[in-house]
């Protein structure tokens, strides 16, 4: 017999052998199962799939902020421009630390970076300490610039962004936070922490090294401001 | 009705249709689903896991079984219980897993022509098949059985397509010493 007819007519019998097996095992699993008793599923189980599914979610609801973030930001950087004068006169308080020019408004603050003269490429910055838990979930690549998310399995997340001080101006809501400045090795740290009952989220916002960073999480400021002290390239 | 875990997976259906169609299959399926998912991972935890992972599935492809009667709906649901339990028993065995990874020979001579008008040898192969060790026996399955594609069955276990034709050459050698030795 001709060797490909052979293997064919193989083929043919594994298929149907294949089939008569499987189709014999399912109907044993499916009597069996049918038969047997209800089982309630535990209360772990559907806390986990609860928190799993909300995770889904929000990875759709972070895509969207994100967009409108991103649409914010050019509304806000063109706005700035544009009425920076206007902005000098208008009730504000303005100071600058070292090279960030800081203006509090009435219901946000406003972070306009120095570039100092900093020449930057494209360099990767992350932070080496992360709380326990925490893994990357997605990365958005800009020119210059990275928007890192970072997810743990209960739901928390944490954003880290950076891009070139030159290219930004960061605006932070003011009126249900507080903020404190602290310097470390010639670097001064914009610590936000939200008000108590607040559902504001902590943040903190600093220059290096011709880069504009921010962190910004629902974990407590401490936490993140650990983070940004072990952010390196 | 058990509402428990349904309301979960509602917010991922856009429709009140499909979200009827999957309150439908949810509840006549979803008891059977974790039986059979017990019966063959005999661990409660993983079975729930497994029930999890087919409905999750379940509205993945929904444009396709939302488009089939219930009957086939159901069978699908348990189909992938079955596919999704046996795939994470196998995938425990390291050891077998270590060895697929191995360069295969080829099963060309593989040859089941004497089995034709033979019930007795037909009868065994199903026999040798019933009892092929799960890692080898899923692929296996998936492509004479269940008519996937190799692309397709590389998919749905989350290993590359070498690693399906693999592990289908290693049951059919598997097969051809069953049926030499006697199952």
């Amino acid at each position: 017999m001709d060797k490909q007819l052979r293997a064919d007519i193989t083929e043919t019998i594994l298929r149907r052998a294949a089939t008569t097996a499987y189709e014999q095992e399912m109907a044993e699993f499916i009597n069996s199962a049918e038969k047997a008793e209800p089982i309630i599923t535990s209360k772990a189980h559907d806390a986990r799939m609860r928190a799993l599914f909300k995770r889904e979610e929000r990875k759709e609801s972070l895509n969207k902020l994100y967009v409108i973030a991103k649409r914010a930001a050019i509304v806000v950087l063109i706005s700035a421009t544009m009425l920076f004068g206007a902005l000098l006169t208008d009730g504000h308080i303005q100071a600058t630390v070292r090279d960030t020019i800081v203006q509090w408004h009435e219901r946000f603050t406003r972070f306009e970076f120095r570039g100092n003269g900093y020449e930057v490429g494209k360099s990767e910055w992350f932070p080496d300490f992360m709380p326990e838990g925490f893994m990357i979930d997605r990365i958005y690549e800009f020119y210059t610039g990275r928007l890192i998310f970072l997810e743990h399995d209960d739901g928390n997340y944490v954003i880290f962004g950076y891009e070139p001080a030159a290219d930004i101006v960061i605006g932070v809501d003011n009126e249900f936070t507080e903020m404190e400045i602290i310097s470390h090795f010639g670097v001064d740290y914009f610590v936000i922490t939200p008000l108590p009952e607040s559902e504001h989220r902590s943040q903190v916002i600093w220059q290096m090294e011709g880069y504009a960073f921010t962190l910004l999480s629902h974990l407590d400021s401490e936490t993140l401001f650990q983070m940004a002290l072990s952010v390196s390239s | 009705m058990d509402y428990q875990l349904l309301y979960i997976y509602m917010p991922l259906l856009k429709s009140e249709e499909e979200k009827q169609i999957f309150a439908d299959l949810y509840n006549e399926v979803k008891n059977t689903c974790l039986n059979i998912a017990l019966k063959i991972t005999n661990n409660h935890a993983m079975a729930e896991d497994i029930l999890h992972d087919v409905f999750i599935k379940i509205i993945k492809n929904k444009d396709t079984i939302f488009s089939v009667n219930q009957e086939q709906r159901k069978a699908y649901a348990y189909k992938s219980t079955v596919n999704r339990a046996r795939d994470l028993i196998s995938s425990h065995d390291e050891k077998l897993k270590d060895q697929l990874d191995e360069d295969v020979e080829t099963a060309d001579d593989f040859d089941l022509c004497y089995i034709v008008e033979k019930e007795e040898a037909y009868q065994k192969l199903i026999t040798c098949i019933k009892a092929l060790p799960l890692i080898y026996r899923v692929p296996f399955d998936m492509r004479y059985a269940q008519d996937m594609k190799n692309y397709e069955i590389a998919k749905e276990l989350g290993i590359t397509e070498n690693t399906v034709s693999k592990r289908i050459i290693k049951a059919k050698l598997k097969l051809r010493d069953m049926m030499d030795k006697g199952a």
